[in-house]
């Protein structure tokens, strides 16, 4: 009887762990991370928002990594840009702290396509070779 | 008229080398020829490959922009250098930049290659000579840009060579800006463009919590052998 009981007891639980897991899947995003522990600073709607933090934004990139490894990621001289499931994460020095960017992946990939095509999707733009630095240089 | 011993010698060499010559002139220029094709093919950066050169040299250019400081890296591979550049362009050192560049810094790799027999005894190192306020210490790189000393002797040495370049003016941007210093930096728009992103990455979740998923799954399969063996104990024991 006893032994019966262990055996439901053991059912129930892994049915809840297996249920807990999916609903983890679905509901635990990076996006969420983010919006919980920095100041939203706009929203430009569903898809894009940005915030603040007075971190480092070595710091900030190192604490959103921890929680969230992305699936790649890119470091130019502006910033750290991860790419996730769903979203592309941008995190750059900005005056007083950092900001960050979050998009979702395709309107992120437009956005930061001049830092991350190629990178992180296809690119037919130009072959370059070095422009040269100096007054007028610029992207 | 009798010709002197030494004119007779200079005749000679000269029927030799007009003898010999030729050929070797023919075969010198049968191999010269792709020589010079493939000069003319090969990177001149070959650890990073031209394009990746002039890449990495054009976002020194625009840092330089930025933080009126020069940037440039220089790799050598058992004491050869194998890659120069600098907000300057590939190919071009720092140095040769003059007084363009009164504060700078220069990442330099280093690695020993030895035998490939001896392929565990292979080593890398990497510093950086910098004057400019705020440059970063080789850990803070490390950690900012994701890279170690093995990283330059893996597949991927040329990609751990452009991070912890570019992160350079990066960290000593984020120094100046967290100091209240203003940084210019425009949100771009989004682009108008027929390129997309590729296809997932991979599941967020279980990337980041693979090891606790797998944890929780193996507990969970020997609760159950557990579990299973206690109650075929307690049935046979009745």
């Amino acid at each position: 009887m006893r032994s019966n009981k262990l055996g439901y007891a053991a059912a129930i639980a892994s049915v809840l762990f297996v249920v807990a897991l999916i609903f983890s899947f679905r509901t635990n995003r990076v996006e969420k991370f983010i919006s919980s522990k920095y100041l939203l600073v706009s929203r430009a709607n569903a898809r894009s928002a940005v915030y603040s933090s007075t971190k480092r934004a070595s710091d900030v990139y190192k604490e959103i990594v921890k929680q969230w490894k992305p699936g790649s990621k890119r470091i130019d001289s502006q910033g750290w840009y991860l790419r996730y499931d769903n979203a592309i994460v941008v995190v750059t020095p900005f005056t007083g702290g950092s900001r960050i960017f979050v998009d979702d992946a395709r309107t992120g990939y437009r956005r930061w396509y001049g830092h991350v095509g190629g990178y992180f999707g296809t690119y037919s733009g130009p072959a370059e070779g070095f422009r040269g630095g100096g007054p007028g240089a610029g992207k | 008229m009798s010709r002197s011993p030494a004119v007779n010698m200079r005749a000679r060499l000269r029927r030799y080398a007009a003898a010999v010559g030729l050929p070797v002139v023919f075969v010198v220029a049968l191999f010269a020829a792709p020589l010079s094709v493939s000069a003319q093919t090969a990177p001149t950066d070959s650890f990073l490959g031209d394009a990746e050169a002039a890449e990495l040299a054009n976002e020194l250019a625009d840092a330089k922009e930025e933080l009126d400081a020069c940037f440039g890296w220089e790799v050598l591979i058992n004491n050869s250098p194998v890659s120069i550049g600098s907000n300057g362009g590939p190919g071009v050192s720092v140095e040769s930049l003059g007084t363009e560049c009164v504060e700078s810094a220069v990442l330099t790799v280093t690695l020993y290659y030895t035998s490939e027999a001896d392929e565990a005894n292979d080593s890398a190192s990497y510093s950086l000579i910098s004057n400019v306020s705020g440059a970063p210490s080789t850990s803070e790189m490390a950690a900012a840009a994701d890279v170690s000393e093995s990283s330059f002797l893996g597949e991927n040495d040329d990609d751990a060579l452009v991070r912890s370049m570019l992160v350079v003016p990066l960290l000593i941007g984020e120094v100046r800006s967290s100091s209240g210093e203003a940084i210019e930096f425009a949100v771009p728009e989004t682009a108008a463009i027929t390129d997309t992103v590729n296809g997932s990455p991979g599941n967020d979740v279980f990337r980041s919590l693979r090891m606790p998923i797998f944890g929780s799954l193996l507990f969970g399969a020997l609760g159950g052998v557990l579990i299973g063996h206690l109650y075929k104990k307690s049935r046979n024991s009745l």
